[in-house]
């Protein structure tokens, strides 16, 4: 198999959406919908809220995340607020000691937005195994 | 999503977000160059930033402290104890920023803080910004009067362990606090 190449170009696809206080990017690959949170309401839905120490939102949008087995997992992702292309240059290290405060379904590290702002980036692969 | 898409997603290695934090972890680190930093007289002075937090006064030395600065939004983040405020983004590095009052005395109830400075100070390996109220300036104390045996009782107990030594002027007290030990701490609990 090929290696992967960590090249400056490496481009990934994000959903940015807002999760009650939080701004959270997720990969738009492992997503395969996304769905109004009503249209998931009935279905067994993972959410993230506790794992982030907020309550449930109760609202907002539903991705369905490609299961590394099985069929996909209904995600509740908060409030859609678009899609972006990202480059390493949106990644920020995070101090080492402030990694360890973090929840294991936020990735170690975080985005920025346009105005410099902390985005949490969501690992949707450890939120639904 | 295609199949083929969902054979790209990296299922038991890396996915995409992990190679994209490897690619970003070239930490910026501050460019200070301090090869040609004057070797100051401190034998006989100790230099320190003083500022206050509440009602609290405290100094840290000088040479721990790297920048001050306003008006920096600062994001929480989830988990983090309620001594971590939470994180800014400054010149390209991500910084925590300590609520100091609350570390130093969490039973003390504080108005949230709306025009506060981040005091950026320095230390080992820990770059952290400490919020404080007012910054009151820069100080050159008498070494003799950073004396750690005349912080008196009346000082809690934890900003004692702190305290590198304490200035009483006009019944004013201001505790220099030990920033080695108290970033060490402050970041690890």
């Amino acid at each position: 198999m090929m290696p992967d190449s960590s090249t400056p170009s490496l481009k990934v696809d994000v959903i940015r959406t807002r999760f009650g206080p939080l701004e959270l990017a997720l990969e738009l690959q492992q997503i395969s919908t996304v769905l109004d949170y009503r249209e998931g309401h009935g279905l067994q839905l993972v959410d993230p809220a506790p794992h982030l120490g907020l309550r449930p939102l109760g609202g907002g949008h539903v991705g369905f995340v490609v299961a590394e087995s099985g069929p996909p997992v209904g995600v509740i992702i908060g409030e859609v607020r678009g899609f972006e292309t990202w480059t390493a240059s949106r990644i920020m290290s995070l101090p080492k000691w402030l990694k360890n405060y973090l929840p294991a379904v936020l990735k170690p590290a975080c985005g920025i937005d346009e105005n410099g702002d902390v985005i949490w980036m969501l690992d949707l692969l450890r939120l639904t195994r | 999503m295609s199949n083929s898409d969902e054979k790209d997603l990296g299922f038991g290695g890396l996915d995409q977000f992990d190679r994209l934090i490897e690619e970003a972890h070239r930490p910026a680190q501050f460019d200070w160059d301090d090869s040609d930093s004057e070797e100051q007289e401190v034998a006989q002075m100790v230099s320190v930033l003083r500022f206050q937090v509440g009602q609290q006064r405290y100094a840290v030395p000088s040479e721990y402290v790297r920048e001050i600065v306003s008006d920096l939004p600062i994001t929480p983040v989830p988990g983090a104890p309620n001594h971590v405020h939470g994180v800014s983004v400054f010149r390209r590095q991500v910084l925590g920023i300590l609520n100091l009052g609350q570390w130093l005395d969490p039973a003390v109830r504080r108005d949230e803080v709306n025009q506060g400075r981040i005091v950026i100070v320095e230390a080992d390996s820990y770059t952290v910004g400490i919020e404080a109220d007012v910054v009151s300036g820069m100080d050159e104390w008498p070494v003799e009067d950073v004396d750690r045996g005349a912080i008196p009782d009346s000082i809690n107990a934890r900003t004692r362990r702190y305290a590198a030594g304490i200035q009483v002027r006009r019944d004013e007290a201001t505790v220099l606090l030990d920033v080695s030990k108290l970033l060490s701490d402050a970041a690890v609990q």
